[in-house]
């Protein structure tokens, strides 16, 4: 699919791989928890033991972070696929009837923002992970409808879907056969920097208190713990946001590098 | 006479491949000059170099003078103060060559506002004369309308009217008639003779249609792959093509269209 | 823009916004629990639930309730505080005095930086400027408004001391205190916002510049400045403010976010202690008004645009 891996990609890469790497690494051997208390280490400065200093708790500041960017992505990506798997559905559906219904919930969806929806779970439920993923699913939701739908319906008005059509072909044939392999990488080009939205709207909503709660090490909710230490020790606020800032900005650059190689090996195929 | 436009030796460059080579023709005041050819042989390029408005990263070589003005080295400035005023241009889509989200009576009356010190009510009157000379007004077509709610016809004129306002010494027509019904396009056409008798004013056009051009020009240009391959006044090359290429364009479409009967694969390769 | 369309527009928001309160109301009287119970806490006695249960009306039917509630705030009866035990409608009003000057104030901010930086890097697209504009842009996209601000008031604020690093002084102190305390949130809420507006302003002026008009604007006279500016322009525009339109949620997030970080006290601040206080009046009452605002200001939005594009009246898709 991708031939010419160009430099956008290649940098979006990079970027995704110094912080996801060593985060995937750190998980898997500590399971993911936050590393241990130890209040005689606190404000600890670099170190070999702690390459960028323990935290107002003593806790390694590089290990929480790193866990606490898994734990955004791995929240992110659930709510992704979620709306991913749901929008591209409702967009087929909307793509071949006129659904009112279906658009008329994409609008609504442009008045809600997840903290709205979060702000309204939390409220009912608690805060919960799951009312996390939910809010955040909810509101990239619209957008994964109406960009499934407009490119559903190019692919639709082709001669050749009204050639299968004519040979019999029913609509769930001629959309798993036709449009969903012509749309798919465009799909992923839009998850890719979906992605990247929603580990900033998990930042914001951890950092206000809406999004998952302890005992697992978040950004958002680290940065709102280590804010009013600001002035004493600037690294324990840049280090979290610079994080949030490279996961982004790789999604980001992955998204539109992938989009500018699907395009060049489009335009190869068609002359 | 003193011709009014003067090309001589004009080669281009697009940062491909050369479009145009050395071609040369002059062209006198009240004079209709068409250029023909296969589409990819260069006509378009001539009129947009005419115009100074060649694509970024095009060159372009030799001499374009317009009387007493050397076109080729002019500054942007003076293009502009050229270009509407002088020089009128036309083109071919009708759908998308006029701005969507501007009033017909304003993107008509910009020609005024660019190149005349009216006011703005005399631009109103001059604009709404304009209308009615090329029959917009007599179709029912208000100033304050917006290109969408146009047939293709009636913008064609829209834009006829931009490029006669300021009443210019030259019109450069690509392929203007060709997306229009054989009515209008005979409605058009005598629109612009018009001007050209009692104005004087020279038109190039560039067109494919060689009954058009058989009726309408004074003198053809034709052109295969950016060269001119014969040029002469319309009765002598339509009648003693000395050419072959000239000869097997005529054939083609004289004899070839007119007379063979449309078989079912002719109606499946017909021009698009 | 024809009248007949102005009211389908209205009409299709009018449904939205009913569709949005039912979506709230539900949220709020349908998830698993006792309304009561979840305001009162776990230890709360009998007595006290069945208080508050006639307070809050939840006797009545689901129906009853809804009515009860949209109608009372359609009348502008936005209930009452349980927490603070008093009209949610003049905390809310208090409120909006930081709030209201603050989203605004990143709105003019995030399109008067956004859009002239988008028509630069489109003016001089290809050139060293362009890329590098756009790749700053890139990277200032990606950075969280929350921090963002954090950091401001690390470098403006603690270290420089040009401008308050929290708080509000309210407008009776007068305007110059109240916007030098709005300034560094409203920047750091319109930063991200101008990136994306700068990036979407170049794309659209570049698609409009390739388009047949520009050349017979070009042909009728119109300098590459002139051409640029008042014939690209407005064409390109109109996207731009769709747009907006659409990313004024994402404003009204960051706005809660942000005051949150400058402890400015306005609806975000609210809204977030009433979540966590379970008021759930206020949490009901604010969140409807927050959405009903961006619906109202999306359709004038809407109306704006279709009011600048002509060719939406005939295709309104």
């Amino acid at each position: 699919m991708i031939e010419r891996p160009n430099r956008t990609l290649r940098a979006g890469s990079i970027l995704l791989g110094i912080v996801l790497l060593p985060a995937t690494v750190i998980t898997l051997l500590d399971g993911g928890h936050a590393p241990p208390i130890d209040v005689l280490h606190r404000y600890a400065p670099p170190s070999l033991l702690h390459p960028l200093g323990t935290d107002p708790f003593g806790r390694d500041l590089m290990v929480h972070v790193l866990t606490g960017a898994f734990n955004s992505v791995t929240i992110a990506a659930i709510a992704v696929c979620l709306a991913t798997i749901v929008g591209t559905a409702l967009g087929l559906i909307a793509a071949v009837r006129p659904a009112r219904a279906i658009m008329g919930l994409t609008d609504l969806g442009l008045a809600f923002p997840p903290v709205l929806i979060a702000a309204l779970l939390v409220t009912a439920l608690g805060a919960s992970a799951t009312g996390e993923i939910l809010a955040i699913a909810l509101f990239g939701l619209p957008a994964q409808i109406r960009i499934t739908r407009q490119a559903a319906r190019s692919i639709l008005i082709q001669d050749y879907i009204a050639a299968s059509r004519l040979a019999g072909r029913g609509p769930v044939y001629i959309m798993r056969r036709h449009v969903l392999p012509n749309i798919l990488p465009l799909l992923t080009v839009q998850a890719t920097s979906s992605l990247a939205l929603a580990i900033l709207s998990d930042a914001g909503l951890s950092y206000l208190g809406l999004g998952a709660p302890p005992p697992r090490p978040d950004l958002g909710r680290a940065l709102a713990s280590y804010q009013i230490h600001i002035f004493d020790h600037p690294l324990l606020v840049a280090i979290p946001g610079v994080t949030i800032m490279l996961l982004v900005l790789g999604f980001n650059m992955f998204g539109d590098g992938l989009r500018d190689a699907l395009d060049a090996a489009h335009e190869e195929h068609t002359p | 006479m003193s011709p009014l436009l003067h090309v001589r030796n004009l080669s281009v460059q697009s940062p491909e491949r050369p479009i145009l080579h050395e071609v040369s023709f002059t062209l006198e005041p009240g004079q209709i000059l068409a250029v023909t050819g296969e589409s990819g042989s260069g006509k378009s390029t001539l009129a947009l170099s005419l115009m100074g408005l060649l694509p970024p990263g095009f060159q372009a070589h030799g001499s374009i003078r317009l009387e007493e003005t050397e076109l080729s080295t002019l500054s942007q400035q003076d293009w502009c103060r050229l270009r509407g005023k002088r020089l009128g241009m036309v083109f071919q889509e009708p759908m998308t060559a006029l701005n969507p989200t501007r009033r017909i009576g304003t993107q008509i009356g910009d020609t005024f506002r660019l190149h005349t010190t009216l006011s703005p009510r005399e631009i109103d009157t001059e604009t709404r004369t304009l209308m009615e000379q090329v029959g917009l007004s007599e179709a029912g077509v208000n100033e304050r309308a917006y290109p969408h709610q146009l047939s293709g016809g009636q913008r064609q004129r829209v834009l006829l009217a931009m490029a006669l306002a300021c009443q210019p010494e030259l019109l450069i027509a690509d392929e203007f008639t060709t997306a229009l019904d054989a009515r209008t396009q005979a409605v058009m056409m005598a629109l612009v003779t018009r001007r050209c008798e009692t104005q004087g004013m020279a038109v190039l056009m560039i067109s494919h249609d060689l009954g058009l051009v058989r009726h309408y020009a004074d003198h053809v240009l034709v052109m295969k792959d950016g060269t001119c391959v014969e040029q002469g006044p319309t009765p002598s090359v339509f009648d003693a093509p000395h050419h072959p290429y000239t000869q097997a364009l005529l054939a083609m479409s004289l004899h070839g269209a007119a007379r063979t009967p449309l078989t079912p694969l002719s109606v499946f390769t017909a021009p698009s | 823009m024809t009248g007949m369309a102005v009211f389908r527009i209205l009409l299709e928001r009018l449904v939205l916004l009913v569709v949005a309160s039912l979506v709230i109301f539900a949220a709020m009287n349908l998830l698993p629990g006792d309304p009561a119970a979840v305001m009162l806490g776990l230890d709360a006695s009998p007595e006290s639930l069945a208080a508050l249960h006639q307070k809050l009306g939840l006797e009545s039917s689901l129906p009853a309730r809804y009515l009860h509630w949209i109608s009372a705030f359609i009348r502008g009866d936005l209930g009452q505080s349980y927490i603070y035990d008093v009209p949610v409608r003049s905390l809310i009003g208090e409120r909006l005095q930081s709030s209201l000057p603050l989203i605004l104030l990143a709105m003019l901010l995030s399109l008067g930086a956004g859009i002239p930086l988008g028509v630069i890097a489109a003016a001089k697209r290809g050139t060293l400027l362009d890329t590098g504009l756009m790749g700053f842009l890139q990277l200032f996209k990606s950075i969280p408004d929350f921090w963002l601000a954090m950091m401001m008031t690390f470098l403006f604020s603690l270290t420089l001391h040009w401008l308050p690093s929290s708080g509000f002084p309210g407008w009776h102190a007068g305007a110059l205190p109240a916007l030098r305390a709005l300034t560094l949130p409203a920047i750091a809420l319109a930063i991200p916002q101008a990136a994306i507006t700068a990036r979407f302003m170049r794309s659209s002026l570049i698609e409009t510049l390739s388009q047949d008009f520009i050349r017979t604007a070009r042909a009728q006279g119109y300098s590459r400045r002139g051409v640029l500016w008042r014939i690209a322009l407005p064409n390109a525009l109109i996207p731009v403010l769709t747009l907006a339109g659409i990313q004024l949620p994402v404003l009204v997030t960051g706005t809660i976010i942000v005051e949150s970080v400058f402890s400015l006290p306005g609806c975000g601040k609210l809204l977030l202690e009433a979540v966590n206080q379970r008021d759930i009046p206020v949490v009901q009452n604010l969140v409807m008004l927050i959405v009903a605002s961006v619906m109202v200001l999306n359709v004038l939005m809407t109306i704006f645009v279709r009011w600048l594009d002509p060719r939406l009246e005939a295709d309104p898709s």
